[in-house]
This record gives structure tokens, C-alpha cells and sequence, in this order.
């Protein structure tokens, strides 16, 4: 009997086979014998190695429920300004969904919804077409006007949320398919002051956040948002970086033949073309739940989307919110000028990036250890506000919620006993060199700090002691990680399950 | 009595009442098939308890956007390989700590008996991870699953000869990539 091929013996090692109809040969083969006696070995390696994380199951489990006592039961705001300043938050931690990626799996819901169409046999043809114009989009753009309508139980409706959209898109090469592409879109919403209560100036609208972002494939990208007065680079966004109900969660309800007509709506011009409508429906169907029946507009000469409406109504306690979704100009495999996703930082904005560099990080350190020296082990005492709490209008804006490097540098100089008129003798003294030399730390931590969604500070409650509170948090570089410093001015960079369990009041981008 | 156990779409809706035990009970139900896909799809071995928090820790954050709660497991899979997409590429990044060493030491006895097994066992995972994705994640399913084929092939979603093909082919491979010439106790002689 010829020898057992390194599959056979590996099916006996795994026990995958009754081994005994083999073990005539096995018994006699030295060289068999041996390859299965190393293959047996390396299954008790393998078993033994998996085996540490079953047998760790109930600890890992008290792990995981001592982390989600940190977290608030994940439910829906019950509020108008809730309801807002979810909408606000999330914009401003999530803004790559906020925007792009809010329009991507949009658009391309729409694109897939006309490949629905057939639910007779006569419609099929229309369905291939569709599905393949779905396929072949390279590129595209489009403009979005969203209205949230509140409607009272006992009241007239009213706006109390405009905002337009702006996005476009191009597919990334076959080399890049890790990447979603490149990626520009660019978001403003405003909102109703009479919609907190607000005695005054009922009618006018305040413009509660200007973001705009911008994803080139692969590189570095830029996310601007003007209404706070600054940007920051963040990391290339991956080609599966997107929220639950995206495009491929649609291709799939696409292919699962969810949705059907209801009603045609006949033609209409748009843009000085004839386009025929519909009227979808998609009931409960995932992913689309929420979102109501669907107007569609499609110019019949390429089957592809020119207009489309929506409405996502929400019940709550006090009332009804109704948000109208209306996507235009929307233009399919175009080409954008070369500059489309170029990332330019704004110069009159505040970079608030975070250092990764050893040596930044290090400056940072040393401006707190010397204020820490200065004061007698205390740190200057600001206490940056919650995002969520910070975007509510009502909310005073207390002047110790801001880290001033200004005001800190004074401070310390004071602390120090250089107080005063300024006296040109001071730059000779060593103290007051050492102070001057922490500068660099302090507006790294002004500049940092002015971006309450991606770090905090919390110097009104952490002493130089405290060598396991977090007195200063960011993002850092490698994504979905945060970088701490500890009372103690230790830092390392933290995933995040340990981050929430440190901060628990962040939030996430 | 109702023996039955509850399905998952009950437990997400249980964990989104306020339930975190129901949380626990999808934990307990779908925590191997997730350590699995993190391990797999990342090939860092040390940090799959870490990556298996956060998938979770995740998935109940955004729970409320779940919109089929009967697809939870295909649902967290998904999130795993997300978690872990970002952890293989996080590896590849220069890491700036200031972290001090630690001070507490080994003691160079108890370092020498036990650095064999610990090497060697380093090796083993250190090829695994070097080995195809699906192979790697087969590897994983299996003996998570304590060896019991035919639930690590319904884990894994294939059929049963299709596991069987790839879990075998794996420990073939891995087997020849650990010569005989790589392994500690050779190159300790």
C-alpha cells in the first residue's frame, strides 16, 4: 500500500476519519507513522492554544458586562432637542456617514430600488439591465435637502432641521478595492432655535454645523467642520466602513428580490429631460425599514436614477418627526475635475489633529509635569464638556471648558512668581525659560482640545497622584484607538473597549 | 414550562429593554465563532480576547441599528472582521509609547523551563498566521469548537466535506511550513 499524502494523515490527526482502516499501513510505515505522530502533536499544540481562550470564556464574559455598565442602554432620545442633538453628535462623530456616506448607500438604494422593479416575468429584462447599470457606476454626484417636521400630538407642524447635502464619488481601482474610493461630500444643517423653547427670534434659523469631508483613496483624509472652526486629518476610509444599512446590505436586499411597485406616477421633465416615476415599496423589508414608500424618478434612456424622495417618520412620547429626504442632480459616471478630492487644509482654521510624533508627545508631557511642579501637583483646572451637552444651544459655555494655552502660560508664569509688568530680567532666569519652553505642549493641548468629540480633559478633577484617572484623552493614529495620559502623565494608547471603560462619557467616532 | 431557549432576535430585543444578561447569553452563544473570525482575519493571536470585547462592546452600541434581529450572528461576524481589518492594518503602523517597562521580571529558571513550550507554541502561531485566510480561519473554527466537526462547519458556514477539505488541507500545510529544522527543540540541540 503506497504511502498516506500529508491530507490523509492530517484527516487521521484531526479525527475527521475512522482511523483504524488505515492503521495496517500506518503500523508498519515508519515514515507515515512519524508525519502523524508530528501532525498529532501539532493538533494537541492547536487544541491546547484554543483551548486557554475557552477555558478564559467566564472571566472574558464578566469582562464584557463590567464594560457595558458603562454604557447607557442603547435606546432612542425622547426629546426635540434630543432628537437634534443625537442628529448633531452623530454628524460630528461619525461624519464620515453624516455626509458621504449617508449619500453613498442613498443613491445607491436608489439605483438598486429600479432594480426591482420586476416583479412580473415582462419586468425581468429591466431587472438584468438594472442590475448591471448598478454594477458598471463608476462615479457619480448628486444634491440632497432634508427637512425634519415635528408634529405635535395637540399642535400645528413645524421645521425645526433644514439641511443639504452635497456628495460625489468615484469608484477606486482594482488595486485600491481595499478603499471605498474617493470620496467628497459636504453637509450644513440649521436649526430652529423656537425648537428648544427660545423666547426670541423664533423664525430665524441658526446654523448648527457646516462639515465637509474629504476621503481621497488610500491617503490621508480631511474633515473640515467650519461652524467650530476647525479640521483634522484622519485615515483612509476602508472599503467596509460604513454603517449597517449600506450599499452592499442594499445590493443584498436587491438580490434577495425585496420591494415592488405600488404605483406609477407617469412622466415628468427634470433637468429638460422626460423621466418616468414610481412609487416603491419596500414594507419592512431590511434594509430599508424605516424609510416609507419611495419616489423615484428614472430618465428611461439609461435606466438610472435623476430623482427620488423619501420620508423616515419617527413616533415618540411627545409627538411625531417626520424627515424628508429629497436627493436631485443626481449625475452618473461623470468625470470630476482633477482637484475634486484634493485635501486642502483650510489656513484660517485650527488643525486639531493629534500628535503621533514621540517628540510632540513628549512636549505635551512636559508642559502639564512643569504646571504640575508649579502648583503643587494639581493641573490646570478645565474640564472640557461632553460634545452632546456642548451642542445644546441652552447650555452656557462656561470659560473653564476651554484649555487657553494663553491663560495657562500666564498662569504658570504667576505660579512661578513672575507676576506683574513684564521685566526684561526675567528671560535670564532658569525658571522662566523652563516655562517658555513648555509653550510648544500648551498649544498642542489648545489646539488638540478645541475638537471636544475627539478628546477631553479633565484637570479639574485629576491631581499628579492620581496615576489611574485619565486626565487627558485623544484620538490617536492608529484607528479605532485612543491615546491617554494618566494623572502620572503615563500614556498609552488604548482600544476601544478599554477606552470606554476609562472615559465613559466620550463619545465615538 | 417553556424549555426552549431563546431565540436571538429575542435576546437583541431583551438587551434593547435594558437586559445586559441577554446580552451575555449572545456572548456566550456566538463568542467562539467571533474569536475565530478575529483571529483568522487578523493573525495576531495574543490580542483575539481584546478584538472579541470590542466586537461585542460594538455590536451593543449599535444594536438599535440592527434591523433583522434574526441575523445577529451574521450581523457580529461582520463586525469581527471589521474589528480585526483594523487591527491586521494597525500592526503594520510604528507604535509611540511611553509606557515604562515593566519592572516585575521573570526569574531565569522559571523563564528557561518554560520558554520551550512557549516558544515553540509561538512558532505554531506565528505559521498559522502566515497561512490562507480561509485555512487560517478553518484552523480557528475548529478547535474553538473543541474539535467537534460538523458544528465548525455549520459555524463556518460550508458544508461538511467542504470543511473538512479545508481544515485538513491547513493542517497539512502548516505541518510542512514547521519543519523539523524550525522547531525550538531542534535549534536548541
Amino acid at each position: 500500500m503506497a504511502c498516506f499524502t500529508q491530507e490523509q494523515l492530517a484527516t487521521l490527526a484531526l479525527g475527521l476519519t475512522d482511523g483504524l482502516k488505515q492503521s495496517a499501513h500506518i503500523a508498519q510505515c515508519d515514515a507515515c507513522r512519524a508525519t502523524l505522530a508530528d501532525m498529532l502533536g501539532l493538533a494537541d499544540q492547536l487544541s491546547t492554544a484554543h483551548m486557554v481562550l475557552s477555558d478564559n470564556h467566564a472571566a472574558s464574559r464578566a469582562q464584557l458586562m463590567a464594560s457595558l455598565s458603562n454604557f447607557k442602554v442603547p435606546v432612542h432620545s425622547t426629546s426635540i432637542w434630543n432628537q437634534l442633538a443625537s442628529t448633531l453628535t452623530a454628524m460630528l462623530t461619525r461624519h464620515r456617514f453624516a455626509a458621504g456616506g449617508f449619500g453613498l448607500s442613498t443613491v445607491a438604494g436608489a439605483l438598486l430600488l429600479l432594480a426591482i422593479f420586476s416583479n412580473s416575468a415582462t419586468r425581468l429584462a429591466a431587472m438584468d439591465r438594472m442590475l448591471t447599470a448598478v454594477r458598471k457606476v463608476t462615479s457619480y454626484s448628486f444634491n440632497e435637502v432634508d427637512h425634519m417636521v415635528f408634529l405635535a400630538s395637540n399642535g400645528k407642524p413645524q421645521t425645526i432641521r433644514r439641511e443639504t447635502y452635497s456628495a460625489c464619488w468615484r469608484a477606486p481601482d482594482e488595486a485600491n478595492r481595499e478603499w471605498l474610493g474617493d470620496l467628497h461630500a459636504e453637509v450644513k444643517s440649521w436649526h430652529r432655535p423656537s425648537a428648544y423653547g427660545e423666547a426670541s427670534n423664533s423664525d430665524v434659523e441658526r446654523l448648527a454645523l457646516h462639515l465637509a469631508e474629504t476621503y481621497p483613496t488610500g491617503k490621508p483624509s480631511l474633515i473640515v467642520v467650519y461652524t467650530e472652526s476647525y479640521y483634522f486629518w484622519t485615515d483612509p476610509m476602508p472599503a467596509g466602513d460604513l454603517p449597517v444599512d449600506n450599499t452592499i446590505a442594499k445590493l443584498r436586499a436587491v438580490q434577495q428580490g425585496q420591494g415592488k411597485i405600488v404605483r406609477e406616477l407617469g412622466t415628468k421633465h427634470v433637468d429638460g429631460r422626460e423621466a418616468r416615476g414610481y412609487i416603491l415599496s419596500f414594507d419592512e423589508a431590511v434594509p430599508f425599514r424605516g424609510d416609507g414608500p419611495v419616489e423615484v424618478w428614472v430618465d428611461p434612456q439609461t435606466d438610472l436614477p435623476m430623482e427620488l424622495s423619501y420620508n423616515r417618520t419617527d413616533e415618540k412620547q411627545e409627538g411625531k418627526y417626520i424627515d424628508e429626504h429629497c436627493l436631485t442632480d443626481i449625475r452618473w459616471n461623470i468625470d470630476f475635475p482633477p482637484d475634486q478630492f484634493a485635501t486642502i487644509a483650510p489656513a484660517d482654521l485650527v488643525n486639531t489633529t493629534p500628535p503621533n510624533d514621540k517628540k510632540d508627545i513628549a512636549q505635551i508631557i512636559a508642559a502639564l509635569k512643569l504646571y504640575a511642579d508649579l502648583s503643587g501637583g494639581h493641573y490646570p483646572p478645565i474640564r472640557t464638556l461632553d460634545p452632546a451637552t456642548k451642542t445644546d444651544p441652552t447650555v452656557e459655555v462656561d470659560p473653564h471648558t476651554r484649555f487657553d494655552g494663553k491663560l495657562i502660560l500666564d498662569e504658570m508664569r504667576n505660579l512661578a512668581g513672575f507676576s506683574g509688568p513684564p521685566n526684561p530680567t526675567w528671560s535670564q532666569d532658569p525658571k522662566y525659560q523652563q516655562i517658555e519652553a513648555v509653550i510648544p505642549g500648551l498649544d498642542w493641548l489648545s489646539r488638540i482640545l478645541l475638537n471636544r468629540v475627539r478628546a477631553g480633559f479633565f484637570g479639574t478633577e485629576v491631581q499628579s497622584q492620581d496615576r489611574d484617572k485619565v486626565l487627558f484623552w485623544c484620538t490617536a493614529a492608529e484607528r479605532g484607538h485612543w491615546r491617554i495620559f494618566y494623572g502620572d502623565l503615563q500614556t498609552e494608547v488604548v482600544p476601544e473597549s478599554k477606552f470606554k471603560q476609562l472615559v465613559p462619557t466620550a463619545v465615538f467616532p | 414550562m417553556d424549555q426552549r431557549s431563546p431565540t436571538d432576535a429575542e435576546l437583541v430585543a431583551e438587551s434593547l429593554a435594558g437586559n445586559r444578561d441577554a446580552f451575555g447569553q449572545l456572548y456566550d452563544r456566538h463568542a467562539r465563532i467571533v474569536r475565530a473570525v478575529v483571529a483568522g482575519v487578523s493573525g495576531d493571536w495574543p490580542s483575539v480576547e481584546d478584538m472579541t470585547q470590542e466586537s461585542f462592546l460594538r455590536a451593543y452600541r449599535l444594536l438599535p441599528k440592527l434591523r433583522d434581529a434574526d441575523r445577529f450572528a451574521l450581523w457580529i461576524v461582520g463586525i469581527a472582521r471589521h474589528v480585526a481589518r483594523e487591527r491586521r492594518r494597525s500592526l503594520r503602523r510604528d507604535r509611540h509609547e511611553f509606557r515604562p517597562q515593566p519592572t516585575d521580571t521573570i526569574s531565569p529558571i522559571d523563564a528557561e523551563t518554560e520558554a520551550s513550550d512557549r516558544d515553540q507554541l509561538e512558532l505554531v502561531m506565528r505559521r498559522l498566521a502566515q497561512l490562507p485566510d480561509d485555512e487560517r480561519l478553518a484552523i480557528h473554527v475548529f478547535f474553538l469548537e473543541q474539535q467537534n466537526a460538523r458544528q465548525a462547519a455549520e459555524l463556518a458556514g460550508l458544508s461538511r466535506s467542504g470543511f473538512y477539505a479545508l481544515v485538513q488541507r491547513a493542517l497539512a500545510r502548516l505541518a510542512t511550513q514547521i519543519r523539523p529544522s524550525e522547531s525550538i527543540e531542534s535549534t536548541k540541540t
